[in-house]
C-alpha cells in the first residue's frame, strides 16, 4: 500500500478509528498493530508476508535462545545472520550473482549460461531484514533484553509506518515504547500532522514533479550533449531522491506520532554538509548509523591504525552501496563515497578549506558537486550511461543553448531553485519552518500547513512509487 | 462534596476544536479547497461544469445552431465562423453520444431565437447518430439527467470541487508547459470543444467497430429526422446537413458496418427541404481517426461557413447552386 494512495487513506482512517480502543491493553494493542501492518504489507502481495514471518520468528527465537542458552549465544547469532542475509541474498542478489558468474565464465571461455531465477523483489526486504538483525545483535551484545511475547516483537518488526522504507528503527528504541500507549497529546497530534503534510509535499509536489524530467533525460537514447543540462538534471535528481525518501520518513514519523510513538530523524539537510563524514550524519541517518554500529565499529572502526580504518571505511561503504541495489553501479556509488571519506581522512581537506575566507560555502559546494557525481552512478542504468553522462558533465564547452532554453521552459528549474534556497537558509542556520513557528501565532501555523495540504492536492506531480521501495 | 464548577462544565466542542491545531489546519484546507475548486479553470478556458450547465440553459439565443454528436461538438467552432456571420449568434449545441431524438429536435429549436432574421440549423450527420443504440442512450438526456439528479450540495460544491478533473495537468500547463500543450481538451462558452492530442489515426476504430456491432442505420430515426427537417423548413428555418469529415478508414468502417449510404441519405434530406453541404471528407486533421483535432476543426469551420455564405448569396440572387 502506498502512502500516496486512496487505499492507504481509507486504511489509515479505519486504523485510527480502532486504535484508541485497541491500544489500552498490551496484547490487544500488539495484535492489532501486527494485523494492521500485515494488511498494509499484504495489500501489495500477501505471499511475501511469509518472509517477514520467517525472518521475525527466526530472530524472535534466536533472541530467546541467546538468553536461555548463553553458551550458544554465538551460534544463535550466526543462525540469525545467516537466515536474514540468506533470505536477502536469495531474493535480492541471486540474479546479480548468476549474471556475474555467467559473465566471469564467459570471460574464461566457459559457456555455462545459468538461467536467471527471476524472483520478485519483496518490497522493503532490506529494511525489515536489517531491523530484525539489529534485534538479535543487540541481544548478543547484552544491550537489549529479548521480549517474550511474539506479538510484541512483531509489532516492532512489522509496524506499518516504517515497514517498507524505514527509517530503520532499532529494537532497543521501539520495543520499550511499545510497552505502553497513552492517549496522544494535542502536541503529538499536531506534530504528526505537520510531519505528514510536509512529507507529502516533499513527495508529491517536489519529487514527483522533478521525476519526469529526470526520467526523460536518462531514458533518452542518446544523452543530450550539454554540460549545464546534465548538471541541472543531476541537481534535480539530488532533490528528487532527497525529497522522495525524506518525505516518506517524515510521513512515517508523523504516523508514529499519531500512535504516540517516536521514530528517529532520518534526514537533516544533507546538502549543506561541509564534508563527506558530515554528509553521512545527515543522509539516511538510520541506515548510516546501522552500518556504523553493526559493521564499521565491529570491524575495528578507527581503533586499529590508519590502514585498517581505511579498509573498514571501504568495506562499510561498499556494503552500503550493495544494500541499495544489486548492480555494480550502486557498488561504484558506495566506492566513490568510500574514496571521498578516505581522502578526507588522509588530507583533512575540509578543515583546510574551512579555514579559508568563504571556506564554508566552498566546502558545501565541493561536497555537493561530488555527491552529484555519486548520484550519476546511483541513477544511471549502466556504467556506459554513467560514463557518457559524466563525460558530458565535464566537457564544459558543449553548452547547447537550445537545450537549456528547453530545460528552463519546463520550469522545474523553479522548484530546484526554491529547494536550493531552502537549503541555503538552513546552511545559514535559518530553518524556515522554525522561523515561521517562532514568529506566528497559534492560528497562522495551522493555516500555513492547511495551505501546504492544498498545494499537495493541486500541484502534485504524476504519481509514482517511492524510490526507496526498491531497496 | 460538590465539585467546583470549572470541573463540571466541560469546554464546548468548538472550544476544544479551536485548541486542536490539526482541526484548524484541516478547516483552512477545506475552505481553500472549496475556493480553489470553485474558481479553477479546466486547464485553459472555462470550467467544464459551467460549460455543461450553461449549454443546457441556452434558450432563444442563437441565429444558427449546430447539432449532432461528439464529432460535431469537436469539429465546429462558432468563434472561427464569426467572421462570416458577424451579426449573428452561433452556438454549437452538439453533445457526446447524442442521437437524433424528438426531444433533441425540440431542444435545438428552443435554442433558436424566434426573432432571428436568419434562423438556421446545421446538422452534422454521422451514421452513429442514426442508430437505435444511440437513440436509446440519448446523449442530451444523459447530460441533463446527470446534473438534474444531483443534490444542490453536490451540484454547487461537490462537482466544481471534485478531485476527478484535478489532474496534474493544471500544474503541467502552468509550470511545465510543454507536456500539457500536447494534450488537452478545452471547452468553450460557445459550445465547441477543442482537442489537442497526439495524432493516432486508428485510435477510435475499435470503439466504433464495437458501437456498430448489431447496431445499424435505422429508417425510423431517419424518417423522424426528415419529418422535422420538413417542419423546420416550413417554418422558415434553413436546415443544412453535412457529414463531419474524418478518415478513410472510418468512412469505410461506418459504411460497411452501419449500412449508411451518404448519397441515398442526401437525396432524402434534400427532398425534405434540407441543403446538403459537400465537404472534403478526408481533408482535415483528425487526432483519433474519428474526431477533428483543434487545428483541423478551425479550418473546417471556416470552410463550412464559406459554403453557407456562398449558398445564401446565391439564394438571394436566385442562382441556387446545383452542387453545394
Amino acid at each position: 500500500m502506498l502512502f500516496n494512495s486512496l487505499d492507504f487513506i481509507l486504511f489509515l482512517g479505519a486504523f485510527l478509528v480502532f486504535w484508541p480502543l485497541m491500544r489500552r491493553e498490551n496484547n490487544r494493542r500488539w495484535i492489532f498493530l501486527v494485523c494492521a501492518s500485515f494488511v498494509f504489507y499484504g495489500w501489495w502481495d500477501w505471499r511475501f508476508l511469509f518472509l517477514i514471518v520467517f525472518s521475525g520468528l527466526l530472530d524472535f527465537y534466536c533472541g530467546l535462545g541467546m538468553e536461555r542458552f548463553s553458551r550458544w549465544r554465538k551460534t544463535f547469532l550466526i543462525l540469525s545472520i545467516i537466515g536474514n542475509l540468506g533470505t536477502l541474498g536469495i531474493f535480492k542478489y541471486l540474479d546479480f550473482g548468476i549474471g556475474n558468474v555467467n559473465a566471469l565464465m564467459s570471460f574464461f571461455g566457459i559457456d555455462v549460461n545459468l538461467p536467471a531465477a527471476g524472483l520478485m523483489l519483496p518490497i522493503g526486504i532490506s529494511f525489515y531484514t536489517f531491523q530484525s538483525m539489529s534485534y538479535t545483535i543487540d541481544i548478543y551484545r547484552g544491550s537489549l533484553k529479548p521480549t517474550r511475547n511474539v506479538a510484541h516483537f512483531f509489532a516492532y518488526l512489522a509496524m506499518f509506518p516504517q515497514l517498507v522504507a524505514g527509517p530503520i528503527v532499532r529494537a532497543k528504541d521501539l520495543l520499550p515504547q511499545l510497552m505502553s500507549a497513552s492517549p496522544t497529546t494535542e502536541k503529538q497530534r499536531w506534530e504528526g500532522f505537520r510531519l505528514i503534510i510536509h512529507g507529502f509535499f516533499k513527495k508529491v509536489v517536489i519529487a514527483d514533479n522533478l521525476a519526469p524530467i529526470v526520467a526523460m533525460a536518462f531514458n533518452a537514447e542518446t544523452p543530450a550533449a550539454s554540460s549545464i543540462y546534465w548538471w541541472c538534471i543531476m541537481m534535480m535528481f539530488s532533490f528528487q531522491i532527497y525529497c522522495d525518501f525524506s518525505g516518506y520518513s517524515d510521513i512515517a514519523r508523523g504516523l508514529a506520532n499519531w500512535m504516540g510513538y517516536e521514530f528517529p530523524v532520518n534526514f537533516n539537510h544533507p546538502y549543506i554538509s561541509k564534508s563527506f563524514q558530515e554528509f553521512w550524519t545527515r543522509w539516511h541517518i538510520s541506515l548510516s548509523s546501522w552500518f556504523r554500529d553493526y559493521v564499521y565499529i565491529p570491524l575495528g572502526g578507527s581503533r586499529k591504525g590508519k590502514a585498517s580504518t581505511h579498509m573498514n571505511i571501504w568495506v562499510t561503504m561498499l556494503l552500503s552501496g550493495f544494500w541499495h541495489g544489486a548492480a555494480w553501479t550502486f557498488i561504484a556509488w558506495g566506492a566513490l563515497h568510500a574514496a571521498m571519506l578516505s581522502l578526507e581522512k588522509v588530507s583533512n581537506w575540509p578543515k583546510r578549506i574551512l579555514s579559508l575566507p568563504g571556506g564554508k560555502v566552498l566546502a558545501v559546494l565541493f561536497v555537493y558537486a561530488l555527491v552529484l557525481i555519486g548520484w550519476v552512478f546511483f541513477r544511471a542504468q549502466s556504467f556506459s550511461q554513467a560514463g557518457e553522462v559524466l563525460t558530458i558533465m565535464f566537457s564544459f564547452q558543449s553548452v547547447d543553448g537550445n537545450i537549456i532554453k528547453e530545460l528552463v521552459s519546463y520550469k522545474c528549474v523553479a522548484i530546484l531553485l526554491i529547494m536550493i534556497c531552502r537549503e541555503i537558509y538552513c546552511g545559514l542556520g535559518v530553518d524556515v519552518t522554525d522561523l515561521i513557528d517562532r514568529h506566528t501565532g497559534r492560528v497562522y501555523q495551522p493555516a500555513l500547513t492547511g495551505m501546504v495540504l492544498i498545494l499537495c492536492i493541486y500541484l502534485r506531480g504524476p504519481g509514482s512509487e517511492f524510490i526507496y521501495f526498491q531497496f | 462534596m460538590m465539585k467546583p464548577l470549572e470541573e463540571i462544565v466541560k469546554p464546548s466542542l468548538l472550544k476544544r476544536l479551536l485548541k486542536e491545531r490539526m482541526a484548524i489546519s484541516l478547516f483552512v484546507a477545506a475552505l481553500l479547497f472549496i475556493q480553489v475548486g470553485l474558481f479553477r479553470t479546466d486547464i485553459v478556458g472555462m470550467n467544464k461544469h459551467d460549460y455543461a450547465i450553461g449549454k443546457m440553459k441556452w434558450k432563444a439565443c442563437a441565429d444558427m445552431v449546430f447539432a449532432g454528436d461528439s464529432r460535431v461538438q469537436e469539429c465546429l467552432s462558432p468563434e472561427a465562423m464569426t467572421a462570416f456571420f458577424p451579426d449573428r449568434q452561433l452556438r454549437n449545441y452538439a453533445f457526446y453520444g447524442t442521437s437524433y431524438h424528438p426531444k433533441y429536435y425540440d431542444a435545438i429549436e428552443s435554442v433558436l431565437d424566434p426573432e432571428s432574421k436568419h434562423p438556421a440549423v446545421l446538422l452534422g450527420i454521422t451514421p452513429n447518430s442514426l442508430t437505435p443504440r444511440n437513440f436509446k442512450i440519448n446523449g442530451l438526456k444523459m447530460e441533463m439527467d446527470k446534473y438534474e439528479s444531483l443534490t444542490p450540495a453536490v451540484k454547487h460544491i461537490g462537482v466544481p470541487t471534485s478531485l476527478l478533473p484535478m489532474t496534474p495537468s493544471v500544474f503541467l500547463q502552468n509550470l511545465v508547459g510543454k507536456d500539457a500543450s500536447e494534450y488537452y481538451r478545452q471547452v468553450h462558452a460557445d459550445g465547441w470543444v477543442s482537442v489537442v492530442k497526439p495524432i493516432v489515426p486508428t485510435y477510435s476504430l475499435d470503439e466504433y467497430r464495437r458501437a456498430f456491432t448489431d447496431n445499424y442505420y435505422d429508417d425510423d430515426i431517419v424518417e423522424a429526422l426528415l419529418t422535422r427537417v420538413k417542419t423546420w423548413t416550413r417554418k422558415g428555418i434553413a436546415v443544412y446537413g453535412f457529414r463531419p469529415p474524418t478518415t478513410p478508414a472510418m468512412v469505410e468502417l461506418e459504411s460497411k458496418m452501419s449500412g449508411f449510404e451518404e448519397e441515398h441519405f442526401r437525396q432524402l434530406f434534400e427532398t425534405a427541404g434540407g441543403k446538403w453541404i459537400e465537404v472534403d471528407p478526408f481533408g482535415y486533421l483528425s487526432y483519433d481517426g474519428s474526431h477533428l483535432h483543434r487545428d483541423g476543426a478551425i479550418e473546417f469551420s471556416k470552410d463550412i461557413a464559406q459554403k453557407i455564405t456562398e449558398w445564401e448569396v446565391a439564394t438571394i440572387s436566385g442562382n441556387t447552386p446545383e452542387n453545394f
